[in-house]
């Protein structure tokens, strides 16, 4: 079995591929819905050692998927599941195709993301840059404390998020405005789940702030 | 939603009205046609009725045939209306018009003698006990048993006095009935006298409000919404919509036809939701509602229409907002919004002791009484409870705190809430120049972290926008692809750090959905190579703060408590099982069912029971009890809820469950059905069978279809309710607590006092709409009248400003402002295009195979080779006029810029980041066919915006040119509606 999930190529991708266009261009509705795609998994049964259930990272429908994964762990493919009575097994275009979405070379931090595939090799673990000059790669928890308390390095210096926040002052418990700090902003995210949705704005309320805003608004 | 997608299968209309949900929610479409095609066999089909100004894929699904010869098949009202971009309300108000003249007009027809029947009908107010007035300074005081013996009432302006309250004959389900003071914009109030009256006057107005006989009555609510509506008849709004006059005469026919007047329940005490002659019309709209500086008003005005109709609490029926993101309603529940901190709480304000915060929160009165302490847990509820409990996890522990005589210990923490708003999104970037916050006497905000968005494409003005991501000394992307925020243009010594996250599938936790449907996510697999789960970089992330001083003020509050000298991470973070050190993926535990989960699954758990329940308030060695939400054994227990969020957790003292409970009982929905005469689950009761109610997938096939809807698949906020607002008529459930009798659907919003007009014990704070339209020469100010309902304005930017050759709407019915200034909707330094230089409208949409700003379709190949670049849909006339044929690249410009050149140089277009070809302009999809079968009309331009100058995919950004003007109560800008013009390009 391969070390990295299945991308695979030839038949397998092509007929996805046809059933996808089939689904988007769809112009007969169906009492089945309108741009759904209903199909179990591609998975060869004999590699599937787990199956998982998830739900689709596109819109509010919150269709449900099922996740296929073999011994070692490679998500093996990410369909609809039946079980669901909002979506009842279909995907949409964007939903049936998140299993490119997970098996993705161009995402950060994966073995495949070689500078061949967008300019820079992102398959570190966390990524800097100075002005508009190139990436470079910085260990996670280097760049997390220099991101909360500067580079004092020559070259590159910069000030981290205490400073900043504390720059118009401390911040200070009370009833005051001076508990609110106003110089650093934070955005996100529709996109996480509700517990690092809460955790986030608990560590913002925790660094002493209220400048926070994410997509509901637009 | 206030329905869900599952309740769609129950509609006999589908109302579509800004949303285009067969490519943005396809998932709903399965149900839209179950009811359409009759697939549970009914007897019916709904009809389906859209109006946009694009004639969507969801219009082009009208006009599917129907049976002549079946009175119940409604798909004879199909009709797809074109409005112009902006103008729902106008014909909103249009249709409500003409169904209340219909109405008069037509008195012996079945539909209108139910109609006033249903706004003339009485309940017993069972909870008129008068339990609170209002004082002097407008404060609502409850009062004591022993003043209300010797209380009297007058309804009548103290004409006469009674010894009791009115009990009988109140409206039943919303305020039609009730009577207007005209001149203080609330309503009409009953006198009280009580035994302690020690104001300036011998009585106090009551919370009570004064109704009417029937609603004939000159000041009643519904006389006013009548006259309200009067100068908005058909010939008026077909010109200002561009619709037809018969498109107004025949949606006020759907509507009536398909509305609680036509229904065969009509006047049975339970709804008959699976008789043929059931009707009720479903409201769908998104962002072609909110998307508007009117954006408010829009909906306010679906949700006059659907409570004047009895479309409220019906199974189908309902107001059901579309939202976006997949977790888009769960990250508003968890308040990440610059007023809001989790489960709709605002902000602490700058002085505000922590019992008038309190006091202000939905659950009991902690103020005016000696009998309740906010400090004291017992004492609170509901929303109180959980903000209480939030304070004490969020900055201390439930250590500390939690009784009157601890007050002291619990101001400590409450003292580190950051008091006072954050700053709006559109004027955050105004605040990173430098230069804007010097001229503007605001803070320089230096540093942004951005978690999972991409504001480089999907912030309006990104000329705007981008100037100040570029100012910032120092910026923290978090995202799963490299994306245009994170290699935005950025000042020389600007820092820019881009940290890895992973894709759904590799971290658990739960998501809410449209319907507030709580589902879990299984973690299927550890995230992928270097990328980590949101949570893991978070706790990281605090950790990092922690180690670096940045919580110093926190436990500086701990001096002299049980947490003095302890370490912030350890108290605050440690809790949910990674204690700072160490692989993430490898912490582990086990569930309350014996299962051991791993990394996220685990933490995950962890906090959604910090949420929901007790960290460790429950105990296995405790006995279930019936009514309960813990074992009788656990710890610490006093009755009540103990999670954070109080939606998502029990309510009250009540044995309603939350979304995490020990006790395997879902024990409140439905008592009907599942419950005996005792109380006691019958033998066919379904057992939930698991703590954590998000990861129940019980498909419960026994309530499919009826109102009931999949109860024990997944959890539904509020106390898994799955049709809010219901007035106990749907069968096998109870009265909602929100709107039983008792508890009116509003269609007016009172202008003076905030507080409502609620007789009960459960009396709320409305927030105050603070959008106000300009005084339209042509309307005689009707839109401000004291109290309001929602009145048409004109966009931003509008053709009919009266520069161009439309006629000069804006002078006759106005813009909105924020409270009545002009102008204040949008920054000064934002340009505002006229009718004379750009005349034509521009509206932003979406497309079933690209997402919102793009990073997680347009770097898979899939989706990029389905849609690989941005298009613009135009008129044949218009196109014609320009010269641009079907394929042919198109510039557009606005006052802020256009779609070929770098706006303003702000996107990098040399050196190792440079961007690639985005800006080709938009490719022309030009309409074929009749005018009325086109995608657009004349004079209107449709360009999507998902694409912008990284990816796999890139092209022109909307954004570039979109109007960054705000709704006054929401900051949503205005991406329906600005002004454009197009010319054919080259590349």
């Amino acid at each position: 079995m391969a070390i990295q999930d299945k991308d695979t190529e030839g038949k397998f991708e092509l007929s996805r591929r046809d059933f996808l266009k089939a689904g988007a261009a769809a112009a007969v509705v169906g009492a089945t819905g309108a741009d759904m795609v209903f199909t179990a998994s591609r998975a060869v049964a004999a590699d599937v050692a787990a199956t998982y259930t998830t739900t689709c990272p596109y819109c509010s429908a919150q269709c449900g998927q099922k996740v296929d994964v073999d011994a070692s762990g490679n998500v093996l493919d990410v369909y609809g599941d039946w079980n669901n009575p909002t979506s009842r097994g279909g995907l949409c275009s964007k939903g049936a195709g998140s299993y490119q979405l997970v098996t993705n070379v161009r995402r950060l931090g994966v073995p495949e993301h070689t500078a061949a595939v967008d300019g820079f090799d992102f398959t570190g673990t966390a990524w800097k840059r100075v002005g508009n000059e190139a990436w470079t790669e910085i260990a996670l928890d280097d760049a997390l404390t220099e991101i909360v308390q500067g580079d004092a390095a020559t070259t590159n210096k910069h000030a981290g998020l205490k400073a900043i926040r504390d720059s118009l002052g401390a911040v200070t418990p009370g009833s005051t405005a001076a508990s609110n700090a106003k110089t650093v902003m934070f955005f996100g995210s529709s996109h996480m789940n509700n517990e690092p949705n809460y955790v986030y704005r608990k560590l913002i309320a925790e660094f002493g702030t209220s400048l926070v805003e994410h997509q509901a608004r637009i | 939603m206030t329905n869900n997608w599952v309740d769609l299968d129950n509609s006999t209309m589908f109302f579509v009205c800004g949303a285009n949900p067969a490519e943005n929610h396809p998932a709903s479409i399965g149900h839209v046609n179950t009811a359409r095609f009759d697939v549970n066999g009914r007897g019916r089909n709904a009809t389906l009725v859209v109006v946009d100004p694009r004639q969507t894929r969801t219009a082009r699904m009208i006009n599917s045939g129907y049976d002549s010869t079946n009175v119940n098949d409604m798909r004879k009202h199909d009709r797809y209306v074109r409005i112009r971009p902006g103008t729902n309300i106008a014909f909103i108000n249009g249709v409500l018009n003409s169904i209340i003249t219909w109405m008069y007009a037509n008195p012996t027809a079945p539909a209108s003698i139910n109609f006033f029947a249903w706004h003339n009908s009485t309940a017993a107010n069972s909870s008129s006990t008068g339990r609170a007035f209002i004082d002097d300074a407008g404060t609502q005081i409850t009062l004591s048993g022993t003043e209300l013996a010797g209380a009297m009432y007058s309804f009548d302006g103290g004409t006469s006095w009674s010894a009791a309250p009115i009990t009988t004959g109140w409206p039943k389900y919303c305020d039609s009935r009730i009577k207007v003071d005209t001149g203080t914009g609330d309503y009409q109030r009953a006198m009280l006298k009580t035994t302690s009256n020690t104001g300036t006057t011998a009585y106090r107005w009551s919370n009570m409000p004064v109704f009417a006989a029937d609603v004939e009555d000159p000041d009643c609510v519904f006389q006013k919404l009548k006259t309200h509506v009067a100068k908005y008849d058909a010939t008026t709004v077909s010109e200002i919509c561009g619709c037809t006059v018969a498109d107004i005469a025949a949606v006020r026919d759907a509507f009536i036809a398909n509305s609680r007047c036509s229904s065969s329940d009509f006047g049975a005490a339970t709804q008959a939701l699976t008789a043929p002659g059931y009707r009720a019309t479903c409201i769908m709209y998104a962002m072609g509602a909110t998307q508007y500086t009117s954006g408010s008003q829009n909906v306010r005005s679906y949700a006059v229409i659907q409570t004047l109709m009895g479309n409220m609490g019906r199974a189908g029926g309902g107001i059901n907002a579309l939202r976006g993101i997949h977790n888009v309603q769960g990250s508003t529940d968890m308040g990440t919004l610059y007023d809001l901190i989790p489960a709709y709480s605002g902000n602490p304000a700058v002085g505000q002791t922590y019992a008038d915060y309190s006091n202000k929160l939905f659950g009991n009165r902690v103020l005016g009484t000696t009998t309740k302490s906010a400090y004291n847990e017992a004492d609170i509820a509901w929303q109180q409870r959980g903000f209480f409990n939030m304070t004490r996890e969020w900055f201390g522990s439930r250590a500390l705190g939690g009784t009157v005589a601890t007050s002291a210990e619990f101001d400590k923490m409450y003292d580190c809430w950051p008091k006072g708003n954050g700053v709006p999104h559109i004027e955050s970037f105004r605040r990173m120049d430098p230069a804007w916050a010097t001229a503007n006497l605001v803070p320089n905000i230096r540093a942004a972290v951005v978690w999972g968005q991409n504001p480089a494409v999907t912030e309006p003005n990104q000329s705007a926008v981008r100037t100040g991501l570029e100012s910032l000394d120092l910026l923290v992307c978090t995202d799963m692809f490299a994306n245009e925020t994170a290699q935005c243009k950025r000042k020389a010594d600007g820092v820019t750090y881009l940290l890895p996250a992973c894709s759904h599938v590799e971290e658990a936790g739960s998501v809410t959905s449209s319907g507030r449907w709580i589902q879990w996510r299984d973690r299927a697999r550890a995230p992928k190579g270097n990328s980590k789960s949101d949570l893991e970089l978070l706790h990281r992330f605090a950790k990092a703060l922690n180690d670096g001083g940045a919580f110093s003020h926190i436990t500086a509050q701990w001096a002299g408590t049980a947490l003095a000298g302890l370490d912030a991470y350890d108290v605050l973070w440690g809790k949910y099982g990674w204690d700072g050190t160490g692989d993430f993926e490898a912490v582990s535990g086990v569930d309350y069912e014996g299962n051991t989960l791993v990394g996220s699954e685990y933490v995950a758990e962890q906090v959604f029971k910090e949420m929901c329940a007790p960290v460790a308030g429950y105990s296995t060695a405790g006995s279930a009890v019936a009514g309960q939400e813990f074992p009788a054994a656990a710890a610490g227990f006093v009755g009540g809820h103990k999670g954070t969020m109080w939606i998502y957790s029990t309510g009250n003292n009540n044995n309603q469950g939350g979304a995490y409970n020990p006790e395997y009982i879902q024990n409140h929905t439905p008592p009907a059905v599942e419950r005996d005469a005792s109380g006691a689950l019958t033998a066919t009761a379904i057992t939930w069978g698991i703590a954590n109610k998000a990861k129940s997938r019980k498909g419960d096939a026994k309530y499919s279809g009826a109102h009931l809807q999949y109860p024990r698949y997944g959890w539904a906020w509020l106390l898994n309710r799955r049709i809010f607002y219901n007035n106990g008529e749907l069968s096998g459930d109870v009265a909602d607590v929100f709107v039983a009798p008792g508890y009116l659907a509003r269609l007016w919003t009172i202008a003076g006092a905030n507080t409502l007009a609620d007789w009960s014990w459960l009396y709320r704070t409305y927030n105050q709409l603070s959008d106000m339209p300009d005084a339209g020469t042509g309307v005689g100010g009707n839109h401000v009248h004291p109290g309001r309902f929602p009145a048409f304005t004109e966009p931003y930017e509008t053709p009919y400003d009266g520069t161009g050759t439309k006629p000069n709407y804006v002078a006759t019915w106005g813009r909105n402002t924020k409270n009545g200034v002009t102008g204040s909707l949008i920054f000064a330094d934002s340009a505002r295009g006229t009718a004379a230089n750009f005349p034509l409208v521009l509206t932003s949409i979406r497309c079933v195979e690209h997402f919102q700003g793009g990073p997680i379709t347009r770097n898979n190949p899939w989706n990029v080779e389905l849609e690989p670049e941005p298009w613009v849909e135009i008129n044949s006339v218009d196109a014609l006029a320009k010269g641009i044929k079907d394929g042919d690249y198109v510039n557009i410009t606005t006052a802020r810029g256009d779609s070929i050149t770098d706006q303003n140089n702000r996107t990098i277009m040399s050196g190792p980041l440079a961007a690639g070809a985005w800006n080709k302009g938009f490719k022309a999809r030009v309409g074929v066919g009749t005018l009325a079968n086109q995608r657009v009309a004349p004079g209107t331009v449709a360009i999507p915006w998902h694409w912008g100058d990284r990816g796999l995919g890139v092209g022109a950004r909307a954004n570039d040119l979109c109007i960054d003007a705000w709704d006054a109560n929401t900051t949503i800008p205005e991406y329906k509606a600005c002004l454009c013009k197009i010319d054919k390009v080259t590349p």
